[in-house]
């Protein structure tokens, strides 16, 4: 009885936990100091996919470079980043950056190891951008785009 | 050759495929990775290929690329036709600036490490749209000519032999720019390199093919999931077998002989015999879709030399699959149509006791000619993320003399053979 009152609440726990997952918004950010205020799903999936490397500041301004920070490879979270913003999946983006890796033609974005990871990147380089699960953002940086799954 | 040599040679070729075969099967599943990975400028990753293909004919063998191994025409399957380890480090010198360089083990006439690896560069980025690199880098003449190696980005166990397998150069010793910007909904890419190459190639006991003066421009059109390729490459070769000397050494006997219709022929035979100064060039243009469903992929190509010993020609292919799941079955069609006619004997040599002279200059101008269609099937299945399975089948007509993707018995040059030949491989990266 105590087993399977145990076996429930765990079942429960794991639905709960993945149910939130699969919902979390994801947030993309930048620097504080970038005055990027907002950007568009294409002009994040071109930085993603190394075919742009720098942002858009607007007419008149300097370009600024951007440096691309991913998270880990198999993290649900890049699956979700990806298939919210391009509809690519994993397999896909994994494709597209090994063609472009062993070609020499672009080296792909670092990776770090987790969102607070990102966090504290992003706030350090002026130059960064990376996306996070939105429970864990903070007003040290900017949002320039919410996606949801 | 003395049969110690041939035991010899044998046993290095076993030895070397034993080496590849442990190599692919061991060197992923090492702790490597996590020990670069964990360190911030450094980075190792890879790409193999596990394969293995048979074919029904017991006269004729086929070759992936022309700077493969001899190989027997009675073998009718093989291990290392496709099978082969990429590894690459990555080391970023500054957020400018990298160092690449790659090695790939693969089946290969004379290979060691120089010609092994395909990628020693560095580059840097003087502005967030313009890359250099200096060093070793890749040939970017087609649409798939710098990752023709990394079988896991393509839907085939292999790209289609008609259009890759007779380009000998895989990479280049020199420089190259590329100039990117966003237009409209694309981005393009403009591309411009120079440099010179080198190629092990098994002709006779073995040709030291070297590509100078060679130059390269690419424009490469990319859009969500459109990517579109022109291509325009020249080169000039450096170097002559030494397997034709005595070929050439006797044509410029009877060039030289002043007979009339005979010598002319001679001297053309000559000129036609001689990679050494010949102009190659390569004109293409390519168009890749995949939009996560639908795959299609097609090349044009046109190339032209200034020898006919040289293979050249019209080459093209088209494919296209369908995304099921982690399945994908596909289809292609290609074929290569050499821009050389046969050539055959205008004159008699009898006056000179030339024609079995002739025959022999005859018999190797039309020798390197390629003139085949190639109808394959085949499906990926998607194992994991970072790797795949394929079988394929492909149904080859190869025409009278037009035979040169082949190793064959000399038997079967004038007839039109079709081979059937499955294939099945597992690409993995990591």
């Amino acid at each position: 009885m105590r087993v399977s009152s145990t076996i429930q609440t765990l079942i429960c726990l794991t639905c709960l936990t993945w149910s939130l997952e699969t919902c979390a918004e994801i947030v993309v950010i930048v620097n504080q100091k970038n005055p990027v205020q907002t950007m568009t799903p294409r002009q994040i999936s071109d930085l993603y996919l190394g075919r742009t490397r720098h942002f858009d500041t607007g007419k008149g301004n300097a370009s600024l470079a951007a440096v691309v920070y991913e998270q880990p490879k198999n993290s649900p979270l890049r699956e979700a980043f990806f298939h919210a913003l391009n509809g690519m999946s994993v397999d896909r983006v994994n494709a597209y950056w090994a063609r472009l890796r062993f070609s020499g033609e672009v080296l792909p974005p670092k990776t770090l190891t987790d969102s607070l990871a990102a966090l504290e990147t992003v706030q350090r380089d002026r130059n960064a951008i990376s996306y996070v699960d939105s429970s864990v953002v903070s007003k040290s940086v900017k949002i320039v785009l919410r996606l949801k799954d | 050759m003395s049969s110690f040599c041939k035991v010899l040679l044998s046993r290095i070729a076993y030895l070397r495929c034993r080496m590849l075969a442990w190599a692919i099967l061991i060197l992923p599943a090492v702790n490597i990775v996590p020990a670069f990975a964990d360190v911030d400028s450094l980075h190792f990753s890879g790409f193999g290929t596990l394969a293995y293909a048979r074919n029904n004919q017991k006269n004729i063998s086929p070759l992936r690329d022309v700077t493969q191994s001899v190989v027997s025409v009675t073998s009718i399957d093989s291990w290392v036709l496709d099978s082969r380890l990429g590894m690459q480090l990555e080391y970023n010198i500054s957020t400018s600036a990298d160092f690449v360089g790659q090695v790939v083990l693969r089946d290969k006439f004379h290979a060691n490490f120089n010609n092994s690896t395909e990628l020693a560069y560095v580059a840097i980025r003087p502005h967030s749209n313009l890359d250099l690199r200096l060093g070793r880098i890749s040939y970017d003449a087609f649409l798939m000519s710098e990752y023709r190696d990394v079988s896991f980005v393509q839907p085939w166990v292999r790209p289609p032999s008609e259009f890759y397998g007779w380009l000998p150069i895989f990479s280049v010793n020199g420089a190259d720019g590329a100039y990117s910007f966003q237009s409209d909904e694309a981005s393009w890419r403009i591309k411009a390199q120079a440099g010179s190459s080198k190629a092990s190639i098994p002709i006779g006991a073995g040709y030291d093919l070297r590509a100078d003066n060679l130059f390269g421009v690419s424009i490469t059109r990319q859009s969500d999931s459109l990517r579109l390729k022109a291509a325009y490459s020249q080169w000039r070769t450096g170097s002559e077998p030494s397997a034709f000397t005595p070929l050439h050494q006797g044509l410029d006997a009877v060039a030289t002989a002043a007979i009339p219709g005979v010598s002319a022929e001679a001297a053309d035979l000559r000129r036609n015999l001689s990679f050494k100064d010949s102009k190659i060039s390569y004109l293409t243009v390519g168009a890749a879709f995949d939009d996560g469903v639908w795959l299609a992929q097609g090349e044009l190509g046109l190339s032209t030399s200034t020898a006919a010993v040289v293979p050249h020609g019209i080459v093209a292919y088209v494919s296209v699959g369908h995304n099921f799941g982690d399945w994908m079955p596909y289809l292609m069609l290609s074929s290569s149509l050499p821009s050389n006619d046969l050539r055959s004997a205008t004159n008699d040599w009898g006056t000179v006791s030339a024609n079995g002279l002739r025959d022999s200059a005859l018999f190797t101008v039309n020798a390197t000619r390629i003139e085949q269609e190639t109808a394959s099937i085949g499906t990926r299945f998607q194992l994991h993320p970072k790797a795949t399975f394929k079988l394929q089948w492909d149904n080859t007509t190869i025409k009278p003399s037009g035979y040169g993707l082949w190793w064959r018995s000399i038997a079967i040059n004038n007839q039109i053979t079709r081979v059937n030949l499955i294939s099945t491989s597992l690409d993995f990266i990591f």
